[in-house]
């Protein structure tokens, strides 16, 4: 007596080729799609004003500091209060609905509900005054703000990609006078980063409590 | 060699019999009390599989943490404040005044949540340095059950109504309507009321408090005919006799004296060094500091008082005039004969030789509970002794309007009502039907008047109130705190108001004078009287002003006929106290919640007592002795019956008790108060009297058939200090001397004793003996000696810290300064019982001696940072490693909740977060959920402004511990290094270092030879705990040392 049909032979095989393809597959798919570089990079959520920093920072020329003024004194890159921007916009095409509601804000004494884009977890602590004395331009981290007509995310700001710079920043510092140019290039950036590194003792420390405490 | 001392935790400790080393074996105690981890689950088969599928499921669920993270918003300022950087702090000088002590402070401020209180250093008074209370000052601010409404008769009312009751209560002119004040100590209060006396003539004005110098003030009154408060010199007195002051802790003046009294102990210099005399009936932190401290029933206390005055006459007055005083000192003796048989009597000549041998350097001091009389006999030794006292008057202001100190006080209050005259009561904070004397039964009259009270919180007395007044905290409104040493400290809000309708005492005194200013001009008014420009005012935070128009008082010139004269009098009017019959009961403020102010208070409540090491309770404390004779032990509870009156309470029996003297807390047992308060400990005011014969009756101890349970965590903790055999070899009986130390006398002898306690293996010689064995192939045998391969630590800061015992009091302040710092969260009774407490830096107290009177000893042990940390190498995730820079760093984000660390940790100093117990607290709210992983509780909304930004708040079964606050290490670091330079000796200052009153703990560079932590590691009396296991801790101790008096023995 026959149990099973002479097809059945193939089934084993078969199974074993499909578990290996879904195995491979989902190890793939976390891989690429779970990884920072997919999750994060490129969020560019909605923000309330159709704020354009393409046009402030990059055709503008505006440099970052006249709006991210205490970069240089605390570890926040602080979004500005409402009062920078109306430094020029209370001139400035006050009559755009997008601008009205810069001058809401003002006169309301009610904060601007920005969206945050790049979200470092809360056991984590980053100082920006401190890169940006070390030379660290704001376009290692942030990218090319000054052609994004809406901000997005262009790291993955994982903690690997934190450590490859602070075991290897030679290539990522320049004079602390270019960290805002963010068109800024030099012919063999290494050298300039050794010589820099030397110059100011740059030492960037690989300890947990540099980040987490 | 000096043999080595035996320290003891506990009376049980002390035994250390089977069944203690039973229960203490494993790392959380056995007994029944606290049950080890897995106790409180009945864990079966069905739900262990319960348990394991749902973590798979969840451990499922943690894996999509690649999820697109929660959104956040930024909510930037529309209008900046100026200055204000995010994410830099703001200091603001503000003060704070507990009874008549007012200490000036910094109230460090993020984004414009005041999150840290420091002492303001410019202040004299602190110069920079808080006490407990100081520190846990800051969360009544965000307490949950803080009052937010206008209440009359169970509704809620506005502004409109209070005014309406207001102008009703005080008509035309004021009449019978009264206001009871707390403790007025704000100049610009004293000029509101001036100007409500002008407005409304028949006004009364009382002020009340439980703990008060009243007595003091009428003491040096009846002899010198001025009412005044004395303020010792510590700095130039050599030595000290304490009658019962408890001056480095809850007496005025506490933290100057602990800074002054300290300052001296610093160098271990003999010429320089002090000795301390401490007649007491109970420990108290400062006969903890004492070099001779003498068993004496309190009442007793004031005949020493007597005693050290008769001999003192006896030195310095010429025979001539002996029969002029003859029958003074007959009386005195008389009164004192029945002492002769306690050993602080027979002692007396020898104490008083040695003050008098000091004269001009030698002080008495008198707790401020003793009577008037003793206060006056005490100004007279003062007088004789030549002693660096000062007297100060009261603010003249203050007197003017509430007469005589104690004169308008709560036994005013009833007088004036049965007479008819008060029908209208304002109560301004304070708690009187709580706190008043329990004989006067304020209670009865309270309900009779028509009531308005002010307060933050809910109490008994808001029960009985027909209007309840929300109170602003001290960190929401302005006001001043001008103390009679001629000085005005700023009150200054660093938030504003969290409830809308709340009122400063100013704003309310404002509102019944019919004024529209607000308290900031009224500040301002103050100061512009007294000429004082506004803005050095709140930048230093204070102003010192002769203009004032107080400081010192005159002295009069006593003789001995006006002495003569004032003791014959006393006599005669039978002020003389005689000694006590029976077994005493005597009651003083706690070290947690003060006068019962601090009930609700969370930080507070789960503060170890520096001296029974409870938490959330209060008990009462009866001596080894007296518990045996009367069949009691711990937890059980009794009732005692003084005068008629009956409280309960549980029974702590505690070393260095007074036989016959039985010792209540108070401030306990108000389960209205709040969410904190409830369930915590007894009332023991229902027996404290104004009238010292009610005690004479002695007391009535019945046991009840019941158990209280304490929650004690002198036992937690407990650091094995047995050698396991064949271990190190030491001393005395295998045993291992965790706290060192010794007297002066030992330590002139030979200054290293401390170190010779630990025999170390010779480790030259095992080198060579390694280094031949080896051969020659290895010629580096530094580190042989260690399994491991060790590293180096000599580039760069290398950090360390060093704490001296001489100088360390076990007042608190640096674990609740550090338990604000790093957002430590509170656990609860039940959990301490567990042995799950949070604190970072435990401050074990120890005892040493005779059962019936040992010495005390405090050592605060915090994580050692040990350079071959043992924690470090069972980790199995690397959650715990050592930085460049010595630090033993803890990456909560790395931590699985092995607990393999704690486990091999040998101080144990890890805690481990057995729950999220900021959700399991009662304040937690439910978390408005916007995400996957944003489940379950969160801490009430205002308790969330109170975190640290710059410290991670831990999460549910994360290990944590002490970081020497790497946070503050870090944000100097980058300061430093933005500036181009390096990171100045005592620049970084931790937490605890920076809040210690003495000054006991110093932080810094251990690489650098010049900063002040070398130098202190380089002294002789300097060891390691544990340091024969190689550990190389980073945390070092200086050896205790005392002075007791040679001449005294025993």
């Amino acid at each position: 007596m026959i149990l099973f049909p002479k097809w059945s032979n193939k089934v084993l095989p078969i199974l074993l080729v499909n578990i290996f393809i879904v195995v491979v597959l989902s190890v793939v798919v976390v891989w690429y799609y779970f990884s920072p570089k997919n999750t994060d990079v490129g969020y560019a959520p909605k923000q309330p004003i159709a704020y354009s920093h393409k046009l402030h920072a990059g055709e503008l020329n505006i440099d970052c500091r006249y709006c991210h003024f205490t970069v240089e004194k605390s570890a926040h890159a602080a979004i500005p209060p409402t009062q920078v921007c109306l430094n020029c916009h209370n001139l400035v095409k006050t009559d755009s609905p997008e601008i009205k509601k810069v001058i809401a804000s003002f006169k309301e004494n009610r904060p601007i509900e920005w969206a945050k884009v790049n979200l470092l977890p809360d056991y984590s602590y980053f100082d920006h005054s401190r890169h940006i004395s070390a030379g660290v331009s704001c376009v290692s981290c942030h990218g090319r703000i000054d052609k994004m007509e809406v901000v997005f995310q262009s790291e993955p700001l994982s903690m690997s990609w934190c450590l490859d710079c602070h075991r290897n920043p030679a290539p990522f510092l320049r004079p602390a006078e270019f960290v805002t140019d963010l068109n800024w290039s030099t012919s063999d950036p290494v050298a300039l980063g050794k010589k820099l590194i030397k110059e100011k003792g740059i030492y960037p420390r690989e300890d947990c409590n540099t980040c987490h405490r | 060699m000096s043999p080595m001392r035996k320290y003891w935790k506990s009376l049980r400790h002390r035994s250390n019999d089977e069944k203690f080393k039973e229960e203490n074996s494993t790392e959380f105690p056995k007994s029944k009390k606290g049950a080890s981890v897995l106790q409180d689950y009945d864990l079966t088969r069905r739900s262990f599989l319960k348990t394991m599928g749902a973590s798979l499921m969840l451990a499922g669920v943690s894996s999509c943490a690649a999820i697109r993270k929660i959104d956040e918003k930024i909510y930037p300022y529309a209008k900046s404040p100026e200055g204000l950087v995010p994410g830099n702090p703001t200091y603001y000088a503000t003060s704070y005044a507990l009874g008549e002590q007012i200490s000036g402070l910094l109230g460090k401020s993020m984004e414009g949540r005041p999150i840290k209180m420091e002492g303001n250093p410019l202040y004299p008074e602190n110069l920079g340095k808080t006490s407990s209370f100081h520190q846990a000052s800051l969360i009544n601010l965000y307490n949950p059950d803080r009052l937010a409404k206008i209440v009359s008769g169970g509704s809620e009312q506005g502004v409109a109504f209070l005014r309406k009751w207001l102008s009703d209560a005080f008509g035309e002119t004021g009449e019978k309507t009264g206001i009871l004040f707390n403790q007025v100590s704000s100049l610009t209060t004293l000029n509101l009321l001036n100007e409500i006396k002008s407005k409304f003539p028949s006004v009364n004005f009382y002020e009340y408090s439980p703990i008060n110098n009243r007595n003091v003030y009428q003491g040096i009154k009846a002899i010198t005919g001025e009412e005044a408060y004395p303020l010792v010199d510590l700095k130039k007195a050599k030595v000290v006799a304490s009658l019962d002051a408890d001056f480095l802790g809850l007496e005025t003046h506490s933290l100057r004296y602990s800074r002054e009294f300290m300052s001296k102990r610093r160098d271990v210099a003999p010429s320089k060094f002090n000795r301390l005399y401490q007649f007491e009936n109970t420990f108290s932190i400062t006969g903890g500091v004492a070099d001779n401290r003498f068993l004496i029933k309190r009442n007793d206390v004031e005949l020493i008082g007597y005693a050290i005055l008769n001999e003192l006459y006896q030195k310095s007055i010429s025979r001539i005039n002996r029969p002029l005083i003859s029958e003074i000192e007959r009386k005195l003796i008389d009164s004192a004969s029945e002492l002769k048989k306690l050993s602080g009597f027979k002692n007396i000549s020898k104490i008083v030789d040695d003050l008098y041998a000091n004269r001009g350097e030698a002080v008495v001091m008198a707790g401020s509970h003793l009577s008037p009389f003793t206060h006056s006999i005490v100004y007279y030794i003062n007088e004789i002794l030549n002693a660096p006292v000062a007297y100060y008057a009261p603010l003249p202001l203050k007197s003017e309007l509430f007469g005589e100190v104690g004169e308008n006080s709560i036994e005013q209050i009833i007088t004036d009502a049965n007479e008819g005259r008060l029908s209208n009561l304002l109560v301004f904070d304070g708690n009187p039907v709580y706190d008043s004397y329990a004989n006067l039964d304020f209670k009865s009259v309270y309900e009779r008047l028509n009531t308005l009270y002010l307060s933050e919180g809910y109490s008994v007395t808001a029960e009985f109130s027909n209007v309840v007044v929300p109170k602003k905290n001290y960190l929401e409104s302005w006001s001043d705190n001008s103390s009679s040493l001629g000085m005005m400290a700023v009150v200054q809000p660093l938030i504003t108001p969290l409830f809308e309708n709340s009122f400063s005492e100013i704003d309310l005194l404002a509102l019944i004078l019919g004024k529209n200013t607000n308290p900031l001009q009224e500040v301002k008014a103050t100061l512009a009287a007294l000429n004082v420009d506004w803005t050095s005012f709140v930048h230093q935070g204070f102003v010192e002003n002769a203009a004032l128009g107080n400081g010192k008082s005159n002295r009069k010139n006593l003789n001995l006929v006006d002495l003569n004269g004032f003791i014959r009098r006393a006599i005669r009017n039978n002020q003389l106290h005689q000694p006590s019959q029976g077994i005493e009961v005597t009651l003083s403020p706690d070290y947690s919640v003060y006068d019962g102010r601090y009930i609700n208070n969370s930080w507070l409540q789960e503060l170890p007592d520096p001296i029974s090491k409870m938490t959330w309770d209060n008990a009462i404390f009866i001596a080894h002795k007296n518990a045996r004779e009367l069949d009691l032990k711990n937890y059980d509870l009794v009732e005692l019956e003084i005068s008629g009156r009956k409280v309960r309470g549980a029974i702590w029996v505690i070393p260095g008790q007074a036989e016959d003297s039985i010792t209540l807390k108070l401030g306990y047992g108000q389960n209205q108060n709040g969410r904190v308060a409830e369930g915590s400990g007894f009332d023991f005011y229902k027996v404290y009297f104004n009238d010292p014969s009610l005690y004479l009756g002695g007391v009535a101890i019945r046991k009840l058939n019941e158990e209280y349970i304490l929650a004690s965590v002198q036992d937690h903790w407990v650091v094995k200090d047995e050698y396991f055999e064949g271990g190190p070899s030491s001393n005395s009986q295998n045993e291992r001397p965790l706290v060192r130390g010794g007297s002066l006398e030992e330590y002139a002898k030979n200054p290293y004793f401390v170190r010779e306690e630990v025999k170390l293996p010779e480790l030259k010689e095992e080198h060579e003996r390694l280094a031949g064995k080896k051969g020659e192939k290895e010629k580096g045998v530094i580190g042989e000696l260690s399994i491991f391969s060790e590293r180096k630590y000599d580039k760069g800061y290398q950090w360390g810290m060093a704490i001296d015992l001489s100088t360390c009091t076990g007042c608190n302040a640096c674990v609740i300064s550090c338990q604000a710092e790093n957002n430590i969260p509170v656990v609860g009774k039940e959990m301490v019982l567990k042995g799950r407490e949070m604190h970072w830096i435990r401050l074990d107290r120890y005892f040493e001696g005779e059962v019936d009177n040992p010495r005390m000893v405090h050592q605060p042990v915090n994580c050692m940072q040990c350079e071959l940390a043992p924690c470090e190498q069972v980790c199995p995730v690397e959650a715990t490693v050592h930085s460049e820079e010595g630090l033993n760093d803890m990456v909560y984000n790395r931590c699985i909740g092995t607990r393999f660390c704690s486990n091999n940790c040998p101080f144990k100093v890890r805690r481990f977060n057995f729950f999220d117990y900021h959700q399991r607290s009662p304040y937690s709210q439910k978390k408005v959920s916007s995400h996957l992983f944003e489940l379950f509780r969160e801490p009430s909304e205002t308790l969330q402004l109170e975190f640290n930004p710059d410290v991670t708040v831990r999460m549910r079964g994360v290990m944590e511990k002490c970081t020497y606050c790497v946070q503050r290490i870090n944000k100097t670091r980058v300061k430093s290094r933005n500036e181009g330079r390096k990171i100045r000796d005592g620049e970084i200052k931790t937490a605890c270092e920076q809040a210690c009153p003495t000054s006991s703990i110093t932080f810094g560079d251990v690489n650098d030879p010049s900063t002040k932590v070398s130098l202190l590691k380089k002294r002789d009396r300097n060891y390691g705990m544990l340091e024969e296991l190689n550990l190389k801790p980073r945390t070092t101790y200086l050896a205790g040392i005392n002075n007791p008096n040679p001449a005294i023995r025993g």
